[in-house]
């Protein structure tokens, strides 16, 4: 089979796995809904060059994710450039009240909405590991996307579960 | 309140719109976000050529001092275009690189586009003395020696080289604050 070939082969792989996943991220990422397909197809087409270079040296979603957080984040840098909103860490979040219970809807749309209003708010790196995190990452997999050492990976999942605790 | 297994099922569980392009779509795009970067470097290229070619004229002159200075500015314009081959580009990243290697290496971008603004005022300075020759070669070498007309070039000069310094200087603080910006996106211990 041609290079080419197998470029398209594991594109379409990709998408059947994981192109679900990509359109939540770039959800999480633009809230502006034409903003979102743009970014939704820059990521394919950073997707789908960056497979010349794949040579199983990860596994495939390992790959997809870290092509896909990656061109993400240079998103927010554009958007930051051009006078974006401030970003928090997730420690930043952690300190910030949550709602009473009795102002916390449980409604699934209201919570979607204040989840991905939540990850909006947040530096790349600590939306990456959020955004792992609720696609059920494994630690070590939010390690080799992100390229934080364990013992940060740990300190952030940590601190996710509990901004999610605090806000939810 | 929910647990987390519950806020993953809302999460997973939102109505997206997938997207799948046909390679025909990849490709097109793929053509133009080339064509756009190739653009780009063509036009700094040719700009410097142009500067290039122009003095090469200045060869032809009868005044060797004027054609000594034509034949600096003609070397200083060559060393322009390969200087900005040289150090004006930065080594991508794999697409697949880590986060954090992804984030350091725009970051490197940045700085070395803050630099070469830096550097203008080295690298424009470098065309003064083939021009001051020139200038003073055409003034000289006329019927009835210009100096009027040596003045008024050799101000405009000075003119054009203070604000692009001025420019240059300005670009600086932009790239700087965008570095800063990005540091503030990444301000974690690793």
């Amino acid at each position: 089979m041609t290079e080419a070939a197998d470029e398209a082969r594991w594109y379409d792989n990709a998408i059947a796995e994981f192109g679900s996943s990509l359109a939540r991220l770039a959800a999480a990422y633009e809230f502006d809904r034409a903003l979102q397909q743009d970014l939704l197809q820059e990521i394919h087409l950073a997707l789908w060059r960056s497979f010349a270079g794949f040579r199983y040296q990860c596994s495939l979603r390992t790959w997809v994710y870290r092509v896909a957080h990656n061109t993400a984040a240079t998103h927010v840098r554009r958007q930051k450039r051009a006078g974006g909103s401030r970003l928090v860490s997730l420690e930043e979040l952690e300190d910030l009240p949550g709602e009473s219970n009795a102002e916390r809807s449980l409604d699934e749309s209201s919570v979607l909405g204040r989840l991905t209003s939540l990850i909006q708010r947040l530096k790349p790196l600590d939306r990456d590991v959020m955004l792992l995190y609720l696609e059920g990452a494994s630690a070590s997999a939010i390690g080799e996307v992100t390229g934080l050492s364990p013992a940060n990976v740990a300190q952030k999942i940590h601190r996710t579960k509990k901004v999610l605790q605090r806000h939810f | 309140m929910l647990d987390e297994e519950q806020l993953r099922a809302i999460w997973r569980g939102q109505t997206v719109t997938a997207l799948q392009m046909t390679p025909q779509q990849l490709r097109a795009r793929a053509a133009d976000f080339d064509s756009a970067i190739r653009r780009r470097k063509l036009r700094d290229r040719v700009s410097f050529a142009l500067v290039a070619v122009i003095f090469a004229f200045g060869l032809l002159l009868d005044n060797a001092v004027a054609r000594v200075g034509a034949a600096l500015m003609v070397l200083w314009a060559l060393f322009s275009i390969y200087a900005l081959h040289r150090f004006g580009s930065v080594d991508a990243t794999p697409g697949d690189s880590s986060a954090q290697a992804c984030a350091a290496n725009h970051q490197r971008h940045l700085e070395r586009q803050r630099d070469i603004a830096l550097s203008w005022p080295w690298g424009i300075g470098l065309a003064i003395p083939g021009f001051v020759l020139v200038v003073i070669g055409l003034g000289a070498g006329a019927r009835v020696p210009n100096w009027m007309f040596s003045a008024v070039m050799t101000g405009v000069f000075l003119f054009l080289y203070i604000g692009l310094v001025i420019y240059g200087k300005m670009l600086a603080q932009r790239w700087q604050r965008e570095i800063d910006s990005l540091r503030s996106l990444r301000d974690e211990p690793r």
